[in-house]
């Protein structure tokens, strides 16, 4: 029987509804790192952050199931959850229907780290190679959780300027991956 | 009939990222529900900004938060569903069909002895069985009241959080605002405030930036200069963080008050009832 550590995330989940505590273990160590992370990028508190992350991952004690498989990778939602709830937690407001119903299409193994770090490298790479103001409008939406009104209001671009910069950096980043 | 509106793409991204105001996330959420190529765009959107997140520097949680998640873990064990494969497999229906080919007078004679020594402890074991359910289910029943406690307190927490904001949102927006420009008399690095203050509600919003950093023992605080004369009133101290910004909000003011300016003060500990010269910042009206 293989250890939980090398088992893949649906098998782990599927240990997890049952109540496995080392699976949820297992899931802790793969993930923590890159949930912790992005709630830190965006509220600049460890403390804050760890609450966050503790959250996350009781949620998915409380119901993996609200995470499946054709959900995409487990990883790139809980990165996305994080961010999510790290700007409700900015907004002081109550965590978001929508962030349990996001789907991604996303083929990405993130369960394995060495591929994970892969990921990390190359994301940093292209977002290095984006227009600055592509890159500065896409992190002052995602981590700093302004809207594009805000964006506009800060930077004194036109608000259709602000919205096609955030899509066509996001864009620039799906195309350098699938290339 | 399923609304037909035309969906700008660039606003599927901002719905990822939670950035719409709420009636048009309320559209888009009702334009997904019966369109599956938005549907389809969207999710393509979570899969870029789960590539962008990883952007992030890679930082290891604190060493105690495994534990303290693991020990949160355990606090919440799940009960497990009974498993009917497992159940059935304790009846073992091969040994009857190996008992069925052996004699039956003496098999039932051995049944009947070891009857005879098993049902006067079936009910002491049936009794302590009973005592262990109970007592596992008071143990889970005080467990869910705790957990259920501490969800109507995080709960409240929200909802007065929410409250504020509301507020907040009510001030900022109130067409009776008066707004105060705060700016500093020095040249240089200049200090700039800005107050939102309501007087028939008596709620206030400061936001200050360029401030000097103060020593641990100063503080800075904010004055009401009321219209009719009367002495000035404390609105609130503040300290300004690492990049010279800070904020009042709602602070406990009187209601009613009209306000001929504000001005801001630095005080000891933390803060008095009578300001000290000099004002460092006073308001004029914007």
């Amino acid at each position: 029987m293989p250890s939980p550590s090398a088992e893949d995330d649906a098998t782990l989940l599927a240990l997890v509804q049952r109540g496995d505590e080392q699976a949820m273990a297992s899931l802790f160590d793969r993930y923590s790192k890159v949930v912790y992370s992005v709630a830190l990028r965006v509220l600049r508190d460890p403390a804050s952050a760890e609450d966050v992350l503790q959250e996350i991952f009781m949620q998915i004690w409380r119901s993996p199931d609200s995470f499946t498989a054709t959900r995409g990778s487990l990883g790139g939602w809980l990165a996305v959850v994080s961010r999510n709830r790290s700007i409700d937690q900015l907004r002081r407001k109550r965590p978001t229907e929508q962030v349990d119903g996001i789907a991604l299409a996303s083929s990405y193994n993130l369960a394995d780290e060495a591929e994970r770090n892969i990921m990390i490298d190359r994301a940093r790479g292209v977002i290095a190679t984006l227009p600055h103001e592509q890159r500065k409008t896409l992190e002052m939406a995602f981590f700093d959780g302004l809207t594009h009104s805000e964006i506009a209001e800060m930077t004194g671009d036109a608000l259709g300027t602000v919205k096609t910069r955030i899509r066509t950096a996001l864009l620039s980043l799906r195309k350098a991956f699938q290339s | 009939m399923i609304p037909v509106k035309h969906i700008d793409p660039d606003d599927i991204a901002l719905y990822a990222m939670q950035l719409l105001p709420p009636d048009e996330t309320e559209e888009m959420t009702l334009h997904l529900q019966h369109s599956a190529e938005a549907r389809r765009v969207l999710s393509e959107i979570y899969a870029d900004l789960a590539i962008f997140a990883h952007s992030a520097d890679m930082h290891s949680p604190p060493a105690l938060t495994r534990q303290r998640l693991m020990k949160h873990v355990a606090r919440e064990k799940k009960a497990l569903p009974v498993d009917p494969l497992a159940s059935r497999a304790l009846i073992a229906p091969g040994e009857f069909a190996t008992r069925g080919s052996g004699s039956l007078f003496g098999e039932e004679a051995t049944q009947k002895s070891l009857a005879a020594k098993i049902l006067p402890w079936a009910g002491w074991a049936l009794a302590a069985g009973m005592a262990g359910l109970s007592f596992t289910q008071y143990q889970q029943k005080t467990e869910l009241k705790s957990t259920l406690t501490a969800n109507q307190a995080e709960m409240a927490k929200t909802i007065a959080s929410a409250e504020l904001a509301n507020t907040l949102m009510e001030t900022m927006k109130d067409p009776n605002a008066v707004h105060f420009a705060l700016t500093s008399t020095d040249q240089k690095p200049p200090p700039q405030g800005r107050v939102t203050y309501v007087a028939e509600k008596g709620s206030l919003v400061l936001t200050a930036s360029n401030l000097d950093k103060l020593p641990p023992y100063k503080i800075y605080e904010l004055w009401l200069i009321p219209q009719d004369g009367h002495d000035p009133i404390p609105a609130g101290t503040f300290r300004p963080d690492a990049r010279g910004f800070a904020s009042v909000v709602m602070p406990e003011l009187p209601k009613g008050i009209v306000a001929k300016t504000f001005g801001v003060t630095v005080e000891d500990g933390e803060g008095t009832q009578t300001p000290t010269m000099p004002i460092v910042m006073k308001g004029q009206t914007s």
